[in-house]
């Protein structure tokens, strides 16, 4: 194995030699962006919604807390599912949507942190839940409107594989959390914090619609490893 | 009639007329010279000329490219502009004899000189001269085939275009691969003939679809290229350097068909 | 395994007569080129997002020693794992190893070009370990043991009904044409797979200096499953997958998928930054990042440097008029088109490389469609003119372009030549053309007849007329444009 040393010293010597004018300096694009797809004063969750639906993700714009709640109740009853793996957030639980999905005969169970001791058990518990679980509902960090995006950071009520293991996935948003672009996202997760690489978590997935392949004769298929399905509850009411 | 704002209009030129272009195709010559004269220009022809030196270039033997090409540093170094019909070797002379002279000042300086005083034609109408209607008539669905170079080595595209366009009674058609390349590529079509050939077919069907009766180019290779596969087909389609279609209406020689001579 | 390089011309020859090649390289075409054209036009300004990827590109290998110390320190302090590897086989070494101290059986793999140019997965099967592609394209490749023949599209000249016989007879499932079912049936498969695999191997495709974290760009969810799944997570990178900062990523992604596949961004684009924290319910416990060189430095101490901006997008493999008629495999190595023509030769050798420079009609297509405007025709020139200088000049081609100066130096014997030419062709001209020319320029007209040697040259005519010929006093003619 090369040692770091032995691996830059290599780099810096084919450096040398190349030379040439090779002092590049490169600004940052302002705002992380060259021309943003978004224009000033634009209906952000309308953009959002065009967006996402025209990667095959559906959009549901709701008023209400209860409104969220039933719409992700029945969605769950028509795919016919019996186990939902969800995030444990506050806005999933202030929908207080658990009760509903059980009357509606699904099992519900929320990835809630365990202590050290217990984590290992805990991760199993859940990647077999996960494994099997026909819907995953998660929140969201942020929505992107330029590309109809998901932000979903990795946290310890916030499995990476809720978003990703189901057949189908629900993600509830409130319309405060969209932001305009990829970039402002960015700034969102370098505000939310001192230092940076906490706040960037040990994953962000950026979701833009369901799984899809081209891999056979170019044509679009979807779920191939992913979700099938991505819905977007979008929750007008504002956090209180 | 208006000059061009800022610039003076030139009077007189040198015409690097090409070694395909002498060797193969002397009415593209003579249709560039007969336009330049309509418009008012001189034209001198330094009889020691050959080549740009391409084809050594392109092929990777770089010094035998410098022993032609530094002839050339000094047949042109007394004009202010040369003009030629090709886009190719204009691109040959402005973007690589600087480099291929890097290392000797004196010639690099030469080099640099020439290689800003050289015009491809129809950029050298447009862009010195300033026109876009020289006065041609000429009745025909024709479409335009950018060369490789003139488009993307020498960025251009819309003087061709335009030239062609402004000529009377033409009907522009442009083929859908209109940039693709023909598949010519100097000695490529001779190295991989296959590929070649596959390439030109796709540019002749593009041009079938576009149902035009008259291919125009600003390289005399490309056309070489094309024609002879049309006539091989035993396809009418004439296949013009843009030269002869702005001088068509004027001149006593008429188009060459594919099929023709 | 790959064809190799020496013999293009017979696989280029082979693939021009393979039909359904033929077939899936023209949807190809129709497909990825508009769509990209589209997706770019709808950036508002693609020019000057080209120009600012390109700038952080030139900006993060200029300086590659500073961001690639800056990215280890920062993976340190994330507890993750980084390695150096100098080679192909030092690298297949340390992923070994790594797979061995995880007491690895199952290795389940996203798409990366860089394990490609290693040849990892036979290595890890001889060793006995049971290695999964996971990206369909991939996975179909890897049923059919053959290998990728596009970045983008890896499986791209096989046919539905191929790939539909191939899923039937190696996994047993009913025979279907049905594009849903078949991606069903590859999903249940590797599924079971995912949930059994101790190590995950994935590319990388921007690592980020200043927060040490890794991008992956997929589209299927496998690079997610492959980083997530896994207790150890291995992501091997070329050294010059480097960004210097968060802050270029989103310009850089832009770029990249409307580049590959006219897309405004992937379905999923997974920043990973070190291994799973304490608290975290799922994630590896450990990230390696293998950091490789394998032939890099030195086209990076070469002419040739922006070889290493390139994104691995595909662009100017959709738009090559080359590759669109012989697709990938004929290129005999990892990379194929344009970019593959510079790459393969930089990293195997320009001496049993040096047809795929000389395979170009250097028309350009390839610089106008790439994010980061790598002027690949005219490194292109630099490699054969470079082969040249080795000796590795097709036979007789040097005393011939030796001669051609001569006569081109002479124009007395130049003239002489076109006199000879015109007497020579005499008995076989009709009406200006040739059907039939002597080697070594008889393959011309094989499909294509050669034009005759004018029984005038323009020189001639210049001399008894056109010399005597006066421009017109007015300049006649000349309207002038705006």
């Amino acid at each position: 194995m090369s040692s770091r040393e032995a691996f830059l010293a290599r780099v810096r010597q084919a450096l040398q030699t190349g030379g040439q004018s090779h002092h590049a300096e490169a600004a940052p694009a302002e705002n992380g962006e060259i021309v943003p797809l978004v224009t000033e004063g634009e209906d952000l969750a309308a953009r959002l919604q065009r967006e996402l639906e025209g990667v095959g993700g559906s959009v549901a714009r709701v008023k209400h807390v209860a409104e969220a709640a039933q719409y992700v109740t029945r969605l769950a009853k028509e795919k016919g599912a019996e186990v939902v793996v969800r995030w444990q957030s506050d806005l999933l639980d202030t929908l207080e949507i658990d009760d509903a999905l059980r009357a509606g005969g699904a099992n519900v169970h929320t990835a809630s942190p365990a202590s050290e001791a217990e984590a290992g058990n805990r991760r199993q518990e859940m990647r077999d839940l996960l494994a099997r679980a026909d819907l995953g509902l998660s929140g969201v960090d942020a929505v992107i409107a330029e590309t109809g995006t998901l932000m979903l950071t990795a946290q310890p009520g916030q499995m990476r594989g809720v978003s990703l293991l189901p057949p189908v996935h629900i993600a509830v948003a409130r319309t405060d959390q969209v932001v305009a672009t990829f970039a402002d996202a960015l700034r969102a997760v370098r505000q939310s914090g001192e230092d940076m690489q906490q706040n960037l978590t040990s994953c962000i997935s950026f979701v833009t619609g369901p799984s899809r392949t081209g891999d056979i004769e170019l044509k679009l298929t979807v779920g191939v490893h992913g979700p099938g399905e991505l819905h977007l509850v979008l929750l007008d009411e504002p956090s209180t | 009639m208006t000059e061009p704002t800022g610039r003076r209009r030139p009077t007189r030129v040198a015409l690097f007329v090409t070694c395909l272009g002498d060797a193969f195709y002397p009415q593209v010559g003579e249709a560039t010279v007969r336009l330049l004269h309509r418009l008012g220009i001189a034209v001198d022809f330094p009889l020691g000329q050959t080549c740009c030196a391409q084809p050594a270039f392109n092929a990777g033997f770089h010094d035998q490219t410098r022993l032609v090409a530094q002839r050339n540093l000094t047949l042109f170094a007394d004009y202010e502009y040369v003009v030629v019909p090709s886009g190719s070797c204009t691109a040959m002379i402005r973007l690589f004899y600087p480099d291929l002279f890097a290392e000797d000042p004196h010639l690099h300086q030469q080099a640099k000189s020439l290689a800003a005083r050289t015009y491809e034609l129809s950029e050298f109408l447009f862009n010195v001269v300033g026109t876009d209607d020289v006065g041609a008539a000429f009745a025909g669905k024709v479409a335009y085939h950018a060369s490789c170079h003139l488009q993307r080595e020498l960025g251009v595209t819309e003087a061709p275009r335009r030239l062609i366009s402004r000529v009377a009674g033409v009907e522009a058609c442009d083929a859908e691969m209109s940039e693709q390349c023909c598949g010519f590529g100097g000695t490529f079509a001779v190295k991989y003939p296959e590929i070649s050939s596959a390439m030109l077919e796709k540019k002749i069907a593009s041009l079938q679809r576009a149902g035009a009766d008259t291919l125009v180019s600003c390289d005399a290779g490309c056309l070489m290229h094309i024609a002879g596969r049309l006539r091989r087909q035993g396809m009418d389609v004439r296949v013009m350097h843009l030269a002869e279609l702005l001088n068509t209406g004027h001149s006593a020689e008429e188009p060459h068909h594919a099929s023709g001579n | 395994m790959h064809l190799g390089t020496e013999g293009f011309q017979e696989h280029a020859r082979q693939a021009l007569k393979d039909e359904p090649l033929q077939n899936a390289l023209h949807l190809l075409t129709n497909e990825f080129v508009p769509r990209r054209v589209a997706a770019m036009q709808a950036l508002g300004d693609p020019e000057a997002l080209r120009t600012q990827a390109r700038a952080v590109k030139e900006q993060a290998v200029a300086q590659l020693d500073t961001y690639l110390e800056q990215f280890a320190d920062n993976l340190d302090k994330l507890g993750a794992h980084v390695h150096w590897a100098h080679d192909d086989a030092e690298a297949r070494d340390i992923i070994t190893s790594i797979a061995q101290q995880a007491e690895a059986k199952v290795i389940v793999k996203g798409k990366s070009m860089a394990a490609e140019e290693i040849h990892l997965n036979p290595h890890l099967e001889e060793l006995g370990y049971e290695v999964l592609e996971t990206d369909l394209g991939e996975y179909i490749i890897q049923l059919a043991e053959e290998t990728p023949s596009h970045i983008i599209a890896p499986a791209i000249h096989k046919t539905r009904q191929q790939i539909a016989s191939l899923l039937h007879d190696k996994l047993g499932d009913p025979y279907t044409e049905e594009l849903t079912d078949m991606t069903q049936i590859a999903r249940r498969a590797l599924r079971q797979q995912f949930l059994r695999a101790d190590v995950g191997i994935t590319g990388v495709n921007f690592a980020i200096a200043d927060t040490g974290s890794i991008v992956l760009v997929t589209n299927e969810g496998n690079g997610r499953l492959s980083s997530t799944l896994p207790r150890v997570h291995i992501a091997l990178m070329g050294m010059e997958k480097i960004i210097p900062r968060l802050d270029d990523l989103p310009v850089m992604l832009k770029v990249l998928t409307n580049s590959a596949t006219g897309q405004k961004i992937s379905s999923y684009v997974t920043m990973i930054t070190g291994p799973r924290r304490a608290h975290d319910l799922d994630g590896p416990e450990e990230l390696h990042v293998v950091v490789m060189d394998n032939g890099r430095s030195n086209i990076l101490g070469s002419e040739n440097r922006e070889a290493l901006y390139c994104l691995r997008c595909g662009a100017c493999l959709n738009v090559c008029p080359i590759y669109q008629n012989i697709g990938g495999h004929a290129y005999g190595w990892v990379y194929p088109g344009p970019i593959g023509a510079v790459l393969t030769p930089l990293f195997t050798g320009l001496d049993t490389a040096k047809h795929l420079p000389r395979a170009s009609t250097l028309c350009g297509a390839c610089r106008e469609a790439c994010p980061v405007k790598i002027n690949i025709p005219h490194m292109l020139l630099n490699l054969r003119r470079q082969s040249v200088s080795r000796g590795g000049a097709p036979a007789g081609e040097a005393p011939l372009f030796s001669l051609w100066a001569w006569v081109m130096r002479h124009p007395g014997l130049y003239r002489l030549g076109l006199k000879l030419a015109r007497l020579g062709q005499m008995p076989f001209a009709r009406r200006g053309w040739l059907g039939k020319l002597p080697p070594p320029f008889h393959s011309w007209t094989k499909s294509r007849d050669f034009k005759a040697v004018a029984p005038q040259s323009f020189r001639d005519r210049w001399q008894t007329t056109l010399q005597y010929e006066q421009p017109s006093r007015n300049g006649a003619g000349g309207g002038h444009h705006e």
